[in-house]
């Protein structure tokens, strides 16, 4: 339960041996890069040297491979069928291969080759698509006006004499358009008009007059309500043949595409397993040679900076021992300035819990892990807001397949374990409550034979005697609260800041002792004796907080005040213990959904005929509903209670996440030379 | 007189369940209405925004639970039928006005927090965690009101 103690380690590289020593480093995947401009970072020892890429050009060519793999994945992934659907990959063990063998596929693939392909194929299904597009605007612009006679060159250029012009019209005002029109070209123009039905509101016109009178019909066609739209100049003909054209053409490029699109397939199947894995190996040399460039070099050698474990580094040392009289290796304690980066180190069966710790932020370097401290809770908090045996194994049976299913690994297995622990937590509250899918054993016939064994478990009925339960929830609560409180006082006392924890937390837990003792003894619990030591507890935690809470304060009246305002604190920490409250009603609220889901399946079962598949929908559909929701509802309170009333006791986030050098792949596994190393 | 006390204690239900099924269906709204916004940048969203958009949603629950309590508790969700008279009746929906009353606004007040929390993870989706703890703060009153009724019912003797 600890924060890994780190070194700030120093690296002199020859630069024959410094490929050689950061691939070694990153197969052990235990070393952070102190980067040159880090506040961690001592000066280099070399002058100020800066730093210069080792092997020029390289880098760039690499970035532009890595972008061109970015650009195949991105266009080619989508229109690939997954082996084993989506969630095979995302959670089922990744492929392994060796570096050797990503090098070969490197050296035998053109990716600049498949890249421009792929850019070549994704340009001009783009733009057959905007064809298409285009071509439904006209299609749908020359709809209403295919019975024109005319050719459309007339309204996109006219002649030297004639022109026509095409618009929208408000259906209403069709007979308004021909009489202002015919009054001012008459009888020299020509006017069509688009049949409409009585639903539509506007109606397509042509108009077709002489050149001369062009202001004159604008303004008077405007006046009743015309609106011009320009004809779009590619289209020349009658537009019932221009109709026929352009469905053809829409009809072919459907075709180009389909057809594009078939080939981007065949593209994907072939070229994105490559791609994936050229795209892993790619990312692992970018790393290498970020790290690389990292260092500040001399003619010579290279002087790298990182954070390592401190019981890494004999690890180091071993790896390293190929290059040995090349390589330099120095370690030091970080200073009181550094900002050294965080790794969790917990005892085996608390791992599962320290994504929680992470959720929330790490500690900082000299602070508390409190995983270890918070996972007995959690486990006990989440099986009593689910609180249902039955839930608890649908949950279980469902993680275990997962977990058997798929190799997971990470925080994603971490997550899972933590669930499956939930699950068992909730099956023994389940038992001990007496709640299985609810009330099932009892209303359904069939269980009859097993009802006198779950009754031998239960030793409490929440939904019969829901104010013992409370008792026990704000009773956890109490423990956990003068738990965090306790723990604030040793870390306090750790380092050496007595006032704070004799004061501060000394006078807090007095109290708070104090008046449960005094509680207790006044429900009959113990006798004088408690209520004396109660009173004077409380008493002596009281004077602590009103003597020392206004220290900071000038001035003798301004200490006093501030001490007995701080008093009033007692309050939120009633409101702490209260909180806890929820783990019986969300358990109650578990219990009585699935209750409800038993009652309504009884209910319908007695429908003729159709009753029994009723009941089978409620019964299945209810209970997974349910499960969903108080599941998540479980998991969220129980963290809550740790995030907002057990953290703020003790707990300050603030650290940073060890964040090492390492082979960092998302579509395969890397094994063999080089790259084995006992990692963390 | 017996009847007036049954219908007393249904009104109970029908309230707890209409005003916290009202306020989460306005909270789940507005959940919602934040996270389509964000499926329009980003699809893959949609799981992370479901969850959010599902956590106001509770209320709802709550609430069709008490009314269930309560009417289970006069008998007429199947059993041995119940005399209840008028005080009984009225005792029954008091009880069921926490949730009822709490359920409501609680429910729209988490909604703003969860379209909130949304617009948050379209940013930084690695802080996923603290999205979801920040509605779930809203919640703890829901919680509470809903305690407060399963024990205001289950202390009323019929």
């Amino acid at each position: 339960m600890a924060v890994t103690k780190v070194k700030k380690v120093r690296i002199v590289s020859h630069h024959d041996s410094l490929d050689t020593t950061i691939a070694a480093l990153q197969g052990l995947g235990c070393c952070e890069i102190i980067p040159p401009d880090g506040e961690s970072r001592p000066e280099g020892g070399l002058g100020s040297t800066t730093p210069e890429r080792i092997k020029p050009g390289r880098s760039s060519e690499l970035e532009t491979c890595i972008s061109d793999c970015r650009f195949l994945l991105r266009f080619l992934e989508p229109l690939y069928a997954e082996k084993g659907g989506t969630l095979e990959r995302l959670l089922g063990p990744k492929p392994p291969v060796t570096l050797t063998e990503l090098a070969s596929l490197r050296a035998r693939t053109d990716l600049p080759a498949l890249s421009s392909k792929a850019r070549n194929l994704e340009r001009s299904i783009s733009e057959m698509r905007s064809e298409t597009g285009q071509i439904a605007n006209q299609l749908h612009l020359l709809e209403p006006i295919k019975e024109l006679g005319l050719p459309l060159w007339v309204i996109t250029r006219g002649t030297e004499k004639v022109m026509g012009v095409m618009g929208s019209i408000p259906t209403g005002r069709k007979a308004s358009l021909a009489e202002h029109f015919s009054s001012v070209v008459n009888g020299e123009g020509e006017l069509f008009l688009s049949s409409s039905t009585a639903k539509e509101t506007e109606a397509m016109a042509v108009l077709i007059f002489p050149r001369v009178f062009e202001q004159e019909v604008m303004e008077s066609a405007a006046k009743a309500g015309f609106s011009r739209i320009d004809c779009p100049p590619v289209l020349e003909e009658k537009p019932a043949k221009e109709i026929e054209r352009l469905a053809k053409r829409r009809g072919e490029l459907a075709e180009e595409i389909a057809s594009a699109e078939d080939e981007a397939s065949r593209m994907a199947t072939e070229v994105v397993p490559v791609v994936r894995n050229l795209s892993d190996y790619l990312a692992v040399l970018a790393a290498r040679n970020e790290a690389g460039d990292s260092g500040v070099s001399s003619e010579k050698v290279s002087v790298l900076w990182f954070w390592i474990p401190a019981g890494k580094i004999k690890d180091v040392e071993k790896a390293l021992e190929p290059c040995k009289g090349l390589v330099d290796i120095y370690s030091e304690d970080p200073s009181p300035e550094d900002n050294p980066p965080i790794l969790l180190e917990n005892p085996r069966w608390a791992i599962p819990f320290s994504p929680l710790t992470k959720l929330y932020g790490m500690p900082s370097y000299s602070g508390i892990d409190p995983t270890v401290l918070m996972a007995p809770f959690f486990f006990l908090f989440f099986g009593m807001c689910l609180g249902d045996g039955g839930y608890g194994l649908v949950l279980g049976a469902f993680l275990l397949y997962a977990l058997l299913r798929y190799r997971l690994s990470g925080d994603t297995k971490n997550f899972f374990v933590l669930l499956l622990l939930g699950s068992i937590s909730t099956v023994l509250v389940g038992a001990l409550t007496g709640s299985w899918l609810g009330d099932m054993i009892d209303v359904f016939g069939i269980f009859a034979p097993i009802k006198s064994l779950k009754d031998s478990l239960v030793l409490i009925k929440p939904m019969d005697d829901p104010i013992t339960f409370l008792a026990i929830a704000l009773g956890l609560g109490v423990v956990q609260i003068l738990f965090g409180i306790l723990i604030a006082f040793w870390d306090a006392f750790r380092k050496g800041d007595m006032m704070g924890a004799f004061a501060d937390q000394g006078g807090w837990l007095a109290l708070l002792v104090g008046f449960l003792l005094w509680g207790a003894s006044s429900l009959g619990v113990g006798g004088g004796a408690t209520l004396f030591s109660g009173k004077a507890l409380a008493a002596v935690g009281a004077l602590t907080l009103v003597a020392t809470q206004g220290r900071d304060k000038p001035g003798v009246i301004r200490k006093v005040v501030s001490g007995v305002l701080s008093l009033y604190n007692v309050t939120s920490y009633l409101g702490d213990v209260l909180s806890y409250s929820r783990l019986l009603a969300l358990g109650l609220a578990t219990s009585a959904i699935a209750m409800i889901g038993n009652t309504l399946t009884i209910l319908v079962s007695g429908i003729p005929y159709v009753g029994w598949v009723l009941a089978f929908l409620i019964f299945f559909g209810g209970h997974l509903f349910s499960v969903v929701v108080n599941v998540l509802g479980s998991f969220i309170h129980s963290l809550r209670l740790q995030y907002v009333e057990f953290f703020s006791k003790f707990y300050s986030a603030g650290g940073r996440a060890f964040n090492p050098l390492r082979v960092a792949t998302k579509f395969t596994r890397i094994t063999g030379q080089g790259v084995e190393g006992p990692g963390l | 007189m017996d009847q007036l006390g049954i219908m007393l204690a249904v009104l109970g239900a029908a309230l707890a369940a209409g005003f916290s099924g009202s306020g989460s269906a306005i909270g789940v709204g507005i959940a919602g209405e934040s996270g389509a916004g964000i499926m329009t940048e980003d699809p893959g969203k949609f799981g992370l925004v479901l969850l959010l958009q599902a956590l106001p949603g509770t209320q709802g629950i709550y609430g069709l639970l008490t009314a269930f309590f309560a009417i289970l508790k006069v008998g007429l969700l199947g059993g041995a039928v119940v005399s209840v008279n008028v005080w009984q009746g009225l005792g029954v929906l008091f009880a069921c006005l926490p949730i009822a009353i709490a359920g409501y606004y609680s429910a729209i007040a988490q909604g703003k927090t969860s379209a909130a929390s949304i617009q948050m993870i379209a940013k930084r989706p690695e802080e996923t965690g603290k999205a979801v703890i920040l509605p779930a703060m809203v919640e703890t009153y829901a919680v509470l009101a809903l305690l407060m009724s399963i024990i205001l019912l289950n202390s009323i003797q019929i």
